[in-house]
């Protein structure tokens, strides 16, 4: 029931996202036709491709097409490159989630183990992980990326600076081509992560139901597997709701700097081209993106915590 | 999984992660080359930047103008003209074949006029296609080209004619169907390009690569390390600060030697304070453009007061004389002379996505500072500015014009800056649009030089638009790589290209 409750919520936000979507991509000064017919072009050409991309019916007209289209599972044609927008997502959205996931898997095994140390440890340790998330968060991805392929890439050659590789029949490869702009993204992430984890944990070791299972005589490890860190949880997962939206931000600059054939390229090139159809697809597949973590965060609320559940 | 096993795992994914990477794919016979701009799409009669290096690896045209302008056997082997020029009658090829197999004729000739002037197919050279009243089939391998008027510029036109397949037309946007001597393998979006040689091309003395490919990098730290990186084997269009320390480093700079694109700031006529044309002729004056590609190219730039075409028809007719220097005198006294010696404020309109054009207008800015002319830098993307321009929606804007280095009446009849009807800036006159006419239809040199030199001078005295510097395209490559031609638009010619 609560499964369903949080899935129907959804429905709403998604028809106002992508009515939303539609009515300010269309408003965005500059149109295909424009882009289209080259710089030099005479304002009949211009209104001869206008009328062909569609783009002369009233707004409310194309996005009742659009609608209906989409309805049927077709999202149309890109204008500028000829491809259908289904192709361009097929090819886009794999290698986004491979960096995503890359990244946020780097990201939580980073953060994860150093906000958790240094919240036990404390001493150096909590300086060290303090000054490696302020570094993560002050630095911007263009400059890390750029640095990294300086260091590993151009200098010490242990990577290729950009571009992909298929998963099979070479991992080593793919990995090779996957490691820098996963650093990238990771990089900030990780620091978020490990200042939260410390932050938190730092705070729960001090609650007297930890004194009471110290006590108790359970060791340090136990403590906090066992009662700090699930108690310090749902903050954090909160927080990597939020962070992953901002994870996609980021993906649209690591993938531009390195040449990675994700979604956020694609987003990027076709709003310079004010190509309507790929514009509109991806910000709704990103939206959808968005409200799923939305909706698992919510389902791993419920997990961690019963009581949410019940309520 | 026990303890162990974990680790061999965690072992092993750490050791392909810090592995060296795998050798570069660069074997023999392949370039690997990098650009900034993807491909627009397959359709040869888009011309922007990004479609450039595929125009002449997939397609060929019907002639090739060499850099003196005189054209070259393609597709048309040779020609002659008759009916004292109103017909062009081209012999064509034979042998030639399309990637699907098909034998290319007269019939595709004809079907590629009537294609490049339909509006809706909005191919780039429309208005110069368009002087072709008709194309005739007189066998399979001769086609006559019929002519209300002499076009003197037509061999322009068939250098930018790439001849299409028409039993590819509905897919040519991701399926290319010409005549090149490669063919397009595999395709990525926004990524990679990979075109192999083509083994029935007509030239058996090209290609001399196996296979070219080309990668997207949009980023110019990235472009400059892939190469670097010897990641790739050449690359287009990196910023100009990084040609001298990769000239030290032993890479080949290639700049285009005769630039098709130059800067120009466009002034709208009828935007009051330049309304007077002595205020454009200021502005005009008080642009340091040796500073700019001083700064910005690194002297790898020339700097332009005339389209050069149009500056080298006014030489052959006896030259048109104006300043070449900053005068910044001259100009606060043709300010003041159009009252507005006390100044004023204004807004420039820049394509901030065009490399270059922010530097340049930081110098405009800067410049006619001193003349009093305070200009609020207005900096926009490509698709937000060129709907201004068309709706007239400025004040001072910078842009790029192309075709610079053609015949003028390629420039004149169809830039935006320079058409008679149509033009952004608003500019209009009858004297300058039959001479314009003029020089389109006049066979005669010396005439078509004396209309063009006329031109000139009303292009400096009314300075609508006011050319500044150009914008060459520059190639690096790695050591060892030969070969690498441009056409006269700077579009890569890489059959005759020799791998590392």
């Amino acid at each position: 029931m609560y499964v369903v409750s949080r899935a129907l919520q959804a429905i709403p936000t998604l028809a106002v996202a992508a009515m939303l979507l539609f009515t300010v991509t269309h408003l965005l000064p500059g149109n295909p036709a424009l882009i289209y017919a080259g710089p030099d072009a005479t304002p009949d050409v211009v209104a001869a491709v206008r009328r062909s991309m569609g783009l002369n019916d009233p707004l409310p007209v194309q996005f009742a097409r659009w609608v209906e289209r989409m309805g049927r599972g077709d999202f149309g044609k890109s204008v500028i490159s000829g491809y259908t927008v289904a192709d361009l997502l097929r090819q886009s959205v794999g290698p986004t989630v491979e960096l995503a996931v890359a990244a946020m898997a780097l990201s939580l095994a980073v953060g994860l183990a150093l906000g958790i140390v240094a919240a036990i440890r404390r001493g150096a340790w909590l300086r060290a992980a303090t000054a490696f998330s302020s570094l993560a968060l002050t630095l911007p991805n263009f400059w890390t990326a750029i640095l990294l392929i300086l260091v590993f890439a151009v200098a010490l050659r242990w990577a290729p600076p950009s571009g992909i590789a298929p998963l099979l029949p070479d991992p080593g490869r793919a990995l090779a081509f996957l490691v820098l702009p996963a650093l990238t993204l990771s990089f900030q992430l990780s620091g978020v992560i490990c200042r939260f984890t410390q932050g938190t944990l730092l705070e729960v070791l001090r609650e007297d139901y930890i004194r009471t299972a110290r006590a108790k005589g359970l060791g340090q490890t136990g403590t906090v597997l066992q009662h700090a860190l699930p108690n310090a949880m749902i903050p954090l997962v909160t927080v990597l709701g939020i962070e992953f939206g901002r994870l996609l931000g980021g993906v649209v600059i690591v993938e531009w700097i390195f040449a990675w054939p994700g979604l956020g390229r694609l987003t990027v090139q076709a709003i310079n081209n004010r190509d309507y159809a790929v514009i509109q697809a991806a910000l709704l597949l990103l939206t959808i993106t968005v409200l799923g973590v939305n909706f698992a965060v919510d389902m791993l609320y419920g997990l961690i915590d019963p009581r949410i559940r019940y309520s | 999984m026990s303890r162990w096993s974990a680790v061999v795992v965690v072992g092993a994914l750490l050791a392909a992660l810090l592995a060296p990477a795998p050798p570069p794919a660069g074997a023999a016979g392949a370039l690997r080359f990098a650009l900034t701009t993807d491909i627009f799409n397959f359709d040869p009669t888009q011309l922007p930047a990004g479609n450039y290096i595929m125009m002449n690896q997939l397609y060929d045209p019907l002639v090739r103008e060499d850099s003196e302008m005189h054209p070259q056997p393609m597709l048309a082997q040779s020609w002659e003209f008759m009916n004292n020029g109103l017909v062009l009658r081209l012999h064509l090829r034979r042998g030639v074949t399309f990637a699907s197999g098909r034998p290319f004729g007269a019939d595709d000739v004809v079907a590629n006029i009537k294609r490049y002037q339909d509006p809706v197919v909005a191919a780039n050279v429309r208005a110069a296609a368009l002087a072709v009243r008709d194309a005739r089939k007189v066998d399979d391998a001769t086609v006559d080209l019929v002519f209300d008027k002499p076009d003197p510029a037509v061999f322009d036109l068939l250098d930018f004619l790439y001849i299409v397949d028409p039993a590819g037309v509905a897919n040519i946007k991701t399926a290319p169907a010409g005549t090149g001597p490669f063919r397009l393998t595999a395709r990525t979006p926004g990524t990679l390009a990979v075109m192999t040689r083509n083994d029935r091309y007509w030239d058996r003395s090209v290609p001399a690569l196996d296979r070219v490919e080309v990668h997207i990098v949009a980023d110019d730290p990235a472009l400059i390390a892939n190469l670097t990186a010897k990641a790739v084997d050449a690359i287009e269009g990196p910023q100009p600060i990084h040609l001298a320390s990769l000239k030290q480093q032993g890479y080949g700079v290639m700049v285009q030697a005769s630039p098709s694109l130059y800067f120009d700031i466009l002034m709208n006529v009828t935007s009051p304070p330049i309304r007077d044309n002595r205020v454009r002729q200021a502005v005009s004056l008080a642009i340091d453009r040796a500073e700019f590609v001083r700064l910005f190219f690194q002297g790898a730039g020339k700097t332009a007061w005339l389209p050069p075409s149009l500056e080298a028809a006014a030489r052959r007719a006896g030259g048109v004389t104006y300043e070449t220097k900053v005068d910044l005198a001259r100009a606060r006294s043709l300010m003041a002379q159009a009252g507005e010696g006390g100044g004023f404020s204004g807004t420039l309109m820049v394509p901030s996505d065009d490399p270059g054009a922010p530097a340049l207008a930081q110098v405009i800015q800067s410049n006619l500072a001193q003349i009093g002319i305070h200009l609020q830098l207005q900096l926009e993307l490509t698709a937000q500015v060129r709907p201004r321009w068309f709706a007239y929606d400025y004040q001072f804007s910078l842009h790029e014009y192309g075709r610079a280095n053609r015949d003028p009446d390629s420039l004149l009849r169809t830039a935006v800056v320079f058409r008679p009807q149509d033009n952004i800036t608003q500019f209009h006159s009858d004297d300058y649009s039959a001479l314009i006419d003029k020089g389109a239809t006049t066979v005669d040199q010396r005439a078509r030089d004396a209309a063009y030199a006329e031109v000139a001078k009303i292009v400096l005295d009314q300075a609508f638009t006011v050319t500044l510097a150009s914008d060459p395209f520059i190639f690096v490559t790695a050591p060892g790589i030969r070969g690498l031609a441009t056409n006269l638009e700077g579009m890569p010619i890489l059959g005759g290209v020799q791998g590392p």
